[in-house]
């Protein structure tokens, strides 16, 4: 099975980026010091050994 | 005298294969007419595919707590990742699988149903995520709609016959004992023809027999199929293997099994049957003579009867029917056919396939069929169509060609489409026409792309065969060949591309001095190695060739949409893509239609968002992310042929494990998107502003909420959350984010 290789959606940011400023309870779980980071990244699943063509015909 | 003509595990799941029912229908031409076929592999996805089967599955792997060591590790190795890709996968996915299979295999069964892409796409990974659950249950083995693998090779008799044994690595021996020995002590056969085509059928083909032979020592097993032409003799040198099964059918299979039924009727050894190895009565392992290659003319049209046609997971029947056996040209210095199919070209009579096709539609009520050929013949391009119209037959088909520039003319092709063909599959391999001529594929790189634009202008979809890496080929010819290719994109729908492997039966493997192979090899203690990894004095070295494949791989899938997994997750199941194109009726109407991309409305500031109600998360202690491309970049410079669907182990795991850098802690979250069946990872901060969009605010708000370079990260990662459907966005009119 082929696997597609994807990019990099956004180069995490870097640490002296001040964190966000809603004050909610789940996001004052991020340290102080570190800026919150949202990365995203699809799986796909599949198995990188497969990713030459299988006839199934 | 009862046969049973049997299918073992694994190969794919959509259509039955041809082999055995072609034998069951001249076995009872013959005077058998107690011969019956059993599709174990088929029965084998229905079984572990089932909502019963995978729950004990889930509750297995909960209980070996596998996941839970691997999530309190500090670094991950390369075996290490490995494990932790398939149990994350089974973690976060798992009840899902569990409460939807039965649904998913109704999806990809149901005409209703098949066709709308967004279920369609959704059932075929739950039916992967099911295979991926039933494969961490027994790591390291791997079961996925492509292969099956184990830790033991299938290039060694001895690893073969420890696999067959392995009850915590196989999952098949369970399957066998609660499913397939049952029914077969039921039936009670005197002989058992195994099929065996793809090389991950072997172990558990070799399960099964073993099995067989406990219960019934006096039952006939004999196994015959492509596979066997390459390693059938090789096997015979260990005379304990007629402990398993008793003789080995090479090449074609109708003449040595009629003679086997008939010897075993009468009570007679099998001395003298061409095209078999067995064991005589002294203990002497025999290989017979092979035998000239039969007609075709007189095989009678194959007979389906008995096989579960409601279990594959296709909405149709897609009826395959061998119109030709071998292949016309028969020169190509790649290519072993001429040895695993038998000595010759021949040829069905044009009438004769016309009145296989009326009988087997008749039969089965399918309009679609594929014609499991080499390429079809020229005298066939010509006069197959006319002969299909003429009929008034109304079929569509597709089959394997050769670039004939001289025969594709606008009119053939004009009429190949009027006759139903809906898709032509040909050996393009390379845009060099130094390289072809090495092949000897008979074919030019200008001609050739002459024939697909013609053959795609008559409306016909095309696949290309695309080799990377043949001998002194160099990396400047292989970048000309995606070149060209990507030039004509608009003029083919896939390419289905290989790495050259070096096959010890092919012309090249004999003539290796011209082709500049200087070094040739073998892989210690593998009686069965078939492909052999190879040194050459110019062009691309063997790790180039890797590379340069993944780059075209990866080009190519860019620019061709089919290839595209959003639309078919399958796409190597040509089938369903023949399916959705004979559905469609043209390649346009699928890349328009179904095969469209999904319009998303754009971010707007004052829509409010919401988290999709259908998503699962599952904490963990490492992004999956960071894994698998660890796995995935680890293997690049892999050159051994994965043909064979053999797993890394031994001392390429060794070396991997060495060589490979671990992978460190780095929280993430994992999503499954039930709507999708689509898995994820985000970050913790991404997963506590995605659970926190309860439609209360607007995106403006939202963006709000974080300093101007933390809104335009956030931005960004709500389009693709959007993108996914992992969000929704009430519909507002506004600005554009």
């Amino acid at each position: 099975m082929k696997k597609e290789k994807k990019e990099k959606i956004k180069e995490e940011p870097s640490t002296n980026v001040s964190p966000q400023k809603d004050g909610s309870a789940e996001h004052q779980e991020s340290k102080e010091t570190d800026a919150p980071q949202f990365r995203y990244k699809r799986l796909d699943g599949r198995d990188p050994m497969k990713f030459e063509d299988v006839a199934d015909k | 005298m009862r046969t049973l003509l049997l299918f073992p595990p694994q190969g794919h799941f959509t259509q039955p294969y041809l082999a055995l029912p072609s034998l069951q229908a001249y076995l009872k031409q013959e005077g058998f007419a107690d011969t019956h076929l059993m599709d174990a592999n088929i029965e084998s996805y229905e079984w572990f595919l089932s909502r019963d089967r995978l729950a004990k599955s889930r509750r297995r792997l909960q209980e070996a707590g596998r996941w839970g060591e691997l999530e309190a590790k500090s670094e991950l190795n390369y075996s290490e990742m490995l494990e932790y890709r398939s149990f994350s996968q089974s973690e976060v996915s798992g009840d899902w699988v569990v409460e939807n299979i039965e649904d998913a295999k109704d999806v990809l069964r149901n005409p209703n149903r098949f066709y709308d892409r967004d279920s369609y796409i959704r059932s075929a990974r739950c039916v992967e995520q099911g295979l991926n659950m039933i494969s961490a249950e027994h790591y390291p083995s791997h079961w996925s709609a492509h292969g099956f693998s184990m830790q033991h090779s299938i290039q060694s008799t001895e690893q073969i016959l420890e696999g067959a044994l392995d009850e915590k690595g196989n999952p098949f021996i369970e399957f066998f004992r609660e499913v397939t020995l049952p029914k077969i002590k039921k039936m009670n056969p005197d002989l058992i023809g195994i099929s065996l085509t793809y090389g991950s059928q072997a172990i558990p083909a070799f399960a099964l027999a073993k099995m067989l032979k406990e219960w019934k020592p006096s039952l006939h097993i004999t196994c015959g199929g492509g596979l066997l032409a390459y390693i059938g003799k090789k096997m015979a040198n260990h005379a304990e293997i007629f402990d398993w099964v008793d003789s080995f059918v090479l090449l074609e299979g109708e003449q040595p099994l009629l003679e086997i039924a008939k010897a075993i009727r009468d009570g007679k050894s099998l001395d003298g049957i061409s095209n078999l190895i067995h064991r005589d009565e002294n203990g002497m392992v025999t290989i017979e003579k092979e035998a000239s290659s039969a007609s075709i003319e007189t095989l009678p049209t194959p007979d389906f009867r008995g096989l579960p046609m409601e279990l594959y997971f296709s909405p149709e029947f897609i009826v395959p029917l061998s119109i030709t056996r071998g292949c016309y040209w028969g020169k190509c210095t790649f290519c072993t056919l001429h040895d695993v199919i038998g000595p010759g070209y021949r040829g069905r009579s044009i009438g004769k396939v016309i009145s296989d096709i009326r009988i087997l539609q008749e039969k089965y009520g399918s309009k679609r069929f594929y014609f499991p050929i080499e390429d079809l013949p020229p005298n066939m391009v010509r006069k197959l169509p006319r002969a299909i119209l003429n009929a008034g037959l109304e079929i569509e088909w597709w089959c394997d060609a050769k670039l004939e520039p001289e025969i594709f003319t606008p009119e053939v092709c004009a009429e190949l489409s009027a006759s139903g063909c809906k898709r032509l599959a040909f050996g393009y391999e390379s845009a060099s026409g130094r390289v072809l001529d090495l092949m000897n594929k008979g074919s030019q790189p200008n001609s050739a792309m002459d024939v697909i634009r013609r053959v795609s202008d008559a409306g016909i979809s095309v696949t290309l065969y695309v080799m990377v890496g043949f001998p002194t080929e160099t990396e400047e010819e292989a970048q000309s060949t995606l070149e060209t290719l990507l030039e004509n994109s608009e003029y083919f729908e896939e390419a289905s591309m290989r790495v050259f492997y070096l096959d010890y039966k092919s012309e090249v493997f004999k003539r290796r001095a011209d082709f500049d192979i200087e070094d040739v090899f073998d892989e210690p203690r593998m009686d069965l190695q078939v492909y052999h990894d190879f040194s050459t004095s110019s062009g691309m070295s063997r790790i180039q060739a890797r590379k340069k494949y993944l780059q075209m791989l990866t080009a190519l899938k860019s620019h061709l949409p089919v290839f595209a997994s959003r639309n078919l997750l399958y796409h190597e199941l040509k089938s369903h893509y023949f399916l959705y194109l004979a559905r469609a009726g043209s390649v346009e109407n699928l890349l328009n239609g179904p095969f469209a991309e999904k319009k998303v409305l754009p971010l707007a500031l004052k829509s409010r968002l919401t988290a999709s109600p259908a998503l699962r998360m599952i904490r963990a202690n490492f992004d999956r992310d960071e894994v698998d491309q660890a796995i995935e970049h680890a293997t690049d410079e892999i050159t051994l042929p994965r043909y064979q669907f053999d797993s890394i182990a031994g001392k390429e795991l060794i070396e991997l494990q060495e060589s490979t850098e671990s992978v460190q802690r780095l929280e993430s979250i994992l999503i499954l998107n039930e709507m999708s069946g689509e898995i994820a990872t985000i970050s913790p901060d991404g997963a506590r502003l995605l659970r926190s969009l309860d439609g209360s605010r607007t995106l403006s708000q939202v963006l709000a909420l974080y300093d101007t370079p933390t809104s335009e990260i956030v931005l960004d990662f709500l389009k693709h959350l959007l993108q996914s459907g992992l969000i929704e966005q009430s519909s507002s009119i506004g600005v554009a984010a």
